[in-house]
């Protein structure tokens, strides 16, 4: 059984410039789907995309339906945002696997 | 210096109800009863903008003017959707006005339906409207199909009189209650004495309404004009949304309504629906059925259990709504009507 | 020649806007905060933003320093995510006594052993917060290789002493706490850190406390927004006439060594280590502040 399996709606991330609020739900057997809401959606949509799909198959999530708001915010911040809505999806709240995280690197 | 967010406790503390009222004021807002939880902008020391919620509804959004267009409303937005989802609901809606539709756009809502000059509902969720449409697409039938909406408040023969017509004269009835928890009756027990009452009618479909139908009771109005009519308001949004998306993902041409010529609210209600209606789905009004001389009603089923009366509801709803009303549960519930008086 | 800590920047963990500009303000150091800044709904997120930013951005000659909540709520997944994320120091709150620290640094210990960091590495600041801690001060300061300083945090501090802070009568109510622990701090050859100034707007009594700490001997102040840290930076700077006196210290021993003289004198004055100590520091803050750029005194 896979180590993230997402469990229940769960909300990472803010509506603050530099910030991206990511809610993420199952998805059963229907891929991920995001739904992204960006200002720069023309020049970096696909890149956000790409980051969080790559955060998500790091963390061996196949199927997953997401939101994602985003307002300017670095790679390194929708990684975060990322993995941190997963985990409260998972209901995981401590003794998270830090090496394991340390390694999802995009 | 930082915004910080803190809770108003406008029930219980007079001084920040003021304060709160203040704001809303100055932007020309109204404060409203129905509210569960209420989140103040503070910016040293003083209050600068407020929202609240009603369940996953947000509402009294308001920004004093030299704090908007900056990051005072998305940090307080920010932090209303986290609340939202912490109280485990996975979607979040707004009524708003048109010219502030566009700022929620840019924060994720959607818009899903509006009415002329005056509202606009939108919704943020990661399922949504979309997928509630989409489970009801799956449940299309082809043929004639009628609608019906009803709180059910409990389930009495008048509403399977309703159904019971509605059913035979199309091919599919798909039957709507509505998913709010602000009645007497909670909602997944309403749902399940409909769902038990239309048993013996094969062409019935029981639908939750989700969160695609309000009462009056939580309806928000206070960004309307006060000479504007909330009642009228609301009937019509609830007609756009049914005529717009809920009918047609259903295949729904008709929808059966009961009549009720002493509540002014509902005449409304049907009047609201006829107009929008107009030409796409035909409205079919139904009298009422009567039981000792009198309709029978939700409301009166509901006076005789808060009296002790629970034997004289046997000749007002089916069997299996008086089979529950006889049940420990029952029982537990109508004591606690009795209570609450 | 130790590190300046002129100004310790304090900045929520949870705000990834803040953290990627962090660097731009100049503090000497950054202290990213898990502890009161965030409330305990954004202890996760923040956590996970405050280690991917740390991972990430290049925070170039500034200290990195996080705030760690209590062992017992989160801080030990604070201390494995900051110690694998590269931090410079972690920063214990409410240091109440010498067991404190030793708690911690087992955790850090345990922390550097999984993701292989060097044991030891990972430094240590123990921020003093009540009563115990201020009277146990000497044992704090003392109780750690890893400790680089101890802080006074004010504000739970008066509420344990039943007062309050009151900027505008000379801050007297923590005197004492402040001496105490600039003696354990000097006692145990570690830096000395004031706690902040809230008023941000305030900028004059911010520069009178600020004067103040730095004639009691405090390394520096922490801040809380931006603008505080030109006005204790500032404090800092040596004068003119300090960095003239600095630079004819090491005139000085440059003759006597180069005459091979055992005995160095200035002005008449015997120049000992504690007269080439001051000089240097007072070099380093000259420097730091950019107001001095020669090459005398880099070897001292």
């Amino acid at each position: 059984m896979p180590l993230y399996q997402i469990q229940k709606p769960a909300i990472a991330g803010t509506l603050e410039s530099s910030d991206i609020q990511i809610m993420i739900d199952k998805n059963d057997g229907e891929g991920i789907d995001i739904n992204l809401t960006s200002s720069v959606e023309h020049q970096y949509g696909r890149q956000i995309r790409e980051t969080i799909c790559k955060t998500l198959s790091n963390m061996g999530i196949d199927n997953a339906k997401l939101t994602a708001v985003d307002k300017g915010a670095l790679d390194c911040t929708i990684i975060a945002r990322t993995i941190a809505a997963v985990h409260r999806s998972c209901g995981i709240t401590e003794h998270y696997d830090w090496e394991a995280i340390d390694s999802w690197n995009v | 210096m930082e915004y910080e967010i803190r809770r108003l406790w406008i029930d219980r503390d007079p001084r920040q109800k003021q304060l709160w009222q203040n704001l809303l004021q100055s932007s020309g807002i109204r404060a409203e009863a129905a509210i569960s939880y209420c989140a103040g902008l503070f910016f040293e020391d003083q209050l600068v903008a407020t929202g609240s919620l009603y369940q996953n509804i947000i509402k009294c959004v308001a920004v004093s003017p030299a704090h908007q267009g900056g990051k005072a409303v998305s940090i307080l937005l920010s932090h209303l959707l986290s609340t939202v989802m912490e109280n485990g609901s996975s979607s979040c809606y707004v009524y708003t006005k048109p010219q502030a539709a566009r700022s929620f756009e840019e924060l994720g809502f959607r818009e899903l339906a509006r009415v002329d000059d005056q509202l606009v509902f939108m919704e943020k969720a990661i399922y949504g409207f979309p997928q509630y449409l989409k489970d009801l697409e799956r449940q299309r039938v082809p043929g004639q199909a009628a609608g019906i909406v009803m709180n059910a408040n409990p389930f009495t023969l008048g509403h399977r009189y309703l159904a019971e017509r509605a059913a035979k004269e199309n091919e599919t009835l798909h039957l709507f209650v509505l998913s709010e928890d602000l009645s007497a009756f909670p909602a997944s027990t309403r749902l399940e004495l409909v769902r038990r009452g239309v048993q013996h009618l094969p062409n019935v479909r029981v639908h939750p309404t989700g969160d695609y139908m309000v009462s009056a009771k939580t309806f928000p109005s206070y960004f309307l004009k006060e000479d504007v009519q909330v009642a009228k308001v609301q009937a019509t949004l609830d007609a756009i949304l049914f005529r717009d998306h809920i009918a047609p993902a259903a295949g729904i041409t008709r929808r059966y309504v009961g009549e009720e010529p002493l509540s002014p609210v509902t005449q409304l209600y049907n009047e609201s629906m006829k107009e929008v209606f107009h030409g796409a789905i035909d409205l079919v009004i139904l009298p009422r059925i009567e039981q000792g001389g009198n309709v029978i009603s939700a409301s009166r089923v509901r006076d005789l259990l808060k009296r002790g009366k629970t034997e004289e509801t046997k000749e007002l709803v089916p069997e299996s709504t008086y089979a529950y009303l006889i049940s420990p549960e029952g029982k537990a519930l109508i004591q606690k009507l009795q209570q609450e008086g | 020649m130790e590190r300046l800590r002129r100004t310790m920047m304090f900045l929520p963990a949870s705000n990834p806007g803040m953290l990627k500009d962090a660097i731009i303000y100049g503090a000497d150091s950054i202290m990213f905060d898990l502890e009161d800044a965030i409330s305990l709904a954004e202890k996760d997120t923040s956590r996970f933003l405050v280690f991917q930013a740390v991972k990430t951005f290049d925070f170039s000659s500034t200290e990195t320093v996080v705030r760690i909540n209590s062992l017992d709520a989160g801080g030990i997944d604070d201390v494995h995510a900051m110690v694998r994320a590269g931090i410079d120091v972690i920063r214990l709150p409410k240091t109440t006594c010498a067991q404190d620290v030793l708690d911690t640094e087992e955790v850090i210990l345990e922390a550097e052993k999984a993701c292989g960091r060097e044991p030891g590495s990972t430094r240590m600041m123990a921020a003093i917060e009540d009563p115990r801690g201020v009277l146990d001060a000497v044992a704090i300061a003392h109780s750690s290789k890893r400790l680089i300083g101890i802080a006074l945090g004010s504000e739970d501090y008066v509420t344990a002493m039943k007062t309050k802070r009151y900027a505008d009568r000379n801050s007297e109510e923590i005197f004492f706490a402040r001496s105490m622990i600039v003696h354990a701090a000097r006692a145990a050859g570690i830096a000395a850190l004031d706690t902040i100034f809230a008023d941000v707007n305030d900028m004059e009594t911010l520069r009178k406390e600020t004067e103040f700490v730095r004639q009691l001997g405090f390394d520096g102040k922490s801040v809380i927004h931006p603008r505080q840290i030109a006005v204790v930076n500032s404090v800092y700077t040596p004068s003119q006439k300090e960095i003239d006196n600095a630079l004819n210290v090491f005139r000085a021993i440059e003759e006597a060594n180069a005459k091979g003289s055992g005995v160095i004198a200035l002005n008449g004055k015997m120049i000992d280590k504690p007269f080439v100590e001051r000089a240097e520091r007072v070099l380093a803050l000259a420097k730091a502040a950019g107001v001095y750029t020669g090459p005398e005194g880099q070897e001292g």
